[in-house]
């Protein structure tokens, strides 16, 4: 998370990062309260909570999880609203999901509201893909600043879609939607130093006060 | 054309002055592109702010957006009425939904911001 911040921040390029979590994870929504009761899944495999910059619900991320973060230059995404990424990203997905035989479609119905589940995987917005039976296959959530959007996204195993399966198709996937062409790059040392500046951050929630250049 | 009575940034903030304090929220566009509100974090009053620094987070459809503060200074109110009501911003931003009023350090901030005319500038250019 703190290297998704930093990109937020610092970079002006787009970036795609794919990701798995090891150990387990339980990532919880910008504004979520840390104090919730845990999900019995995430304390069976001893999760490590950790706080998204986007907003959402919590997800519980298993190793074989499919996780990305999608980081564009405001430029890309000014006037766009998050549910126009949202649907973009979707269908990125969708492709990707395709290709190795599974049909993800949007669900097309459903409200995010403050009183929502806990849990992102038991909310429902027009914007989830769902698999076949109607089941909950991915979330999205996103978040802005003066200079990029991030969206997270999270493919739920039970799709039978890990992170072994879709890093080698999801890239070409983003390209095709987001005319986008990606290279395998590290990050810069600004970046490296401001993620682990991020990472020594308290999770409950800080507001930034300071610009970024103050750090 | 959005009320000529106060100036914007091009990240959607607008600030109406009156005296030494400054009324800021944010604009019609930036409402109707964030789309349903359900949270919004401001700060306290008494908080220092600089031009430019975070003054908030608001969340839209799973989406968090930085709000910044266009002016330097310190925070005397907070509309509180907001946090329970967000349907105040989406309804009138220019209006019952501001979000914060600042004693201003300095006047001539007020000068750099851009005016109503060169913020429909600003929408427009971004459509394209």
């Amino acid at each position: 998370m703190a290297v998704d911040c930093s990109l937020l921040e610092l970079s002006r390029n787009p970036a795609l990062r794919l990701y798995s979590w090891d150990p387990p994870g339980l990532s919880i929504g910008h504004f979520q309260d840390a104090s919730e009761p845990w999900p019995p899944e995430a304390l069976k495999v001893k999760a490590q909570m950790v706080r998204r910059p986007t907003g959402g619900g919590a997800i519980l991320h298993l190793r074989e999880e499919f996780t990305f973060s999608l980081i564009l230059p405001r430029q890309d995404t000014h006037r766009a609203p998050p549910t126009k990424l949202y649907r973009q990203v979707g269908e990125a997905i969708s492709r990707a999901a395709a290709e190795l035989g599974v049909s993800l479609l949007f669900r097309g119905t459903g409200d995010d509201r403050r009183e929502d589940p806990f849990l992102c995987f038991e909310r429902t917005s027009c914007w989830d893909l769902v698999d076949s039976t109607g089941a909950k296959a991915a979330g999205f959530a996103a978040r802005k600043n003066r200079y990029s959007t991030l969206v997270h996204g999270s493919i739920s195993p039970h799709t039978g879609l890990t992170h072994h399966h879709l890093v080698p198709i999801a890239p070409q996937a983003f390209s095709d939607v987001f005319q986008i062409s990606w290279r395998s790059c590290d990050l810069d040392s600004g970046e490296l130093d401001f993620a682990r500046i991020l990472q020594k951050l308290p999770l409950e929630r800080r507001r930034q006060k300071r610009k970024t250049e103050d750090f | 054309m959005r009320p000529d009575d106060r100036r914007y940034m091009d990240t959607h903030e607008w600030a109406l002055i009156e005296d030494d304090v400054a009324t800021i929220g944010i604009s019609d566009f930036a409402v109707e592109q964030l789309t349903d509100l359900v949270f919004v974090d401001l700060p306290q009053a008494g908080d220092s702010l600089s031009k430019g620094d975070t003054l908030g987070e608001i969340e839209s459809v799973k989406a968090v957006s930085d709000l910044y503060s266009p002016l330097s200074g310190e925070i005397i109110e907070v509309n509180e009425s907001i946090a329970d009501n967000l349907e105040l911003v989406s309804q009138d931003p220019f209006g019952e939904g501001w979000f914060v009023k600042i004693r201003i350090s300095d006047s001539s901030e007020f000068d750099q911001m851009i005016s109503a005319a060169e913020y429909e500038k600003v929408i427009e250019e971004a459509a394209h």
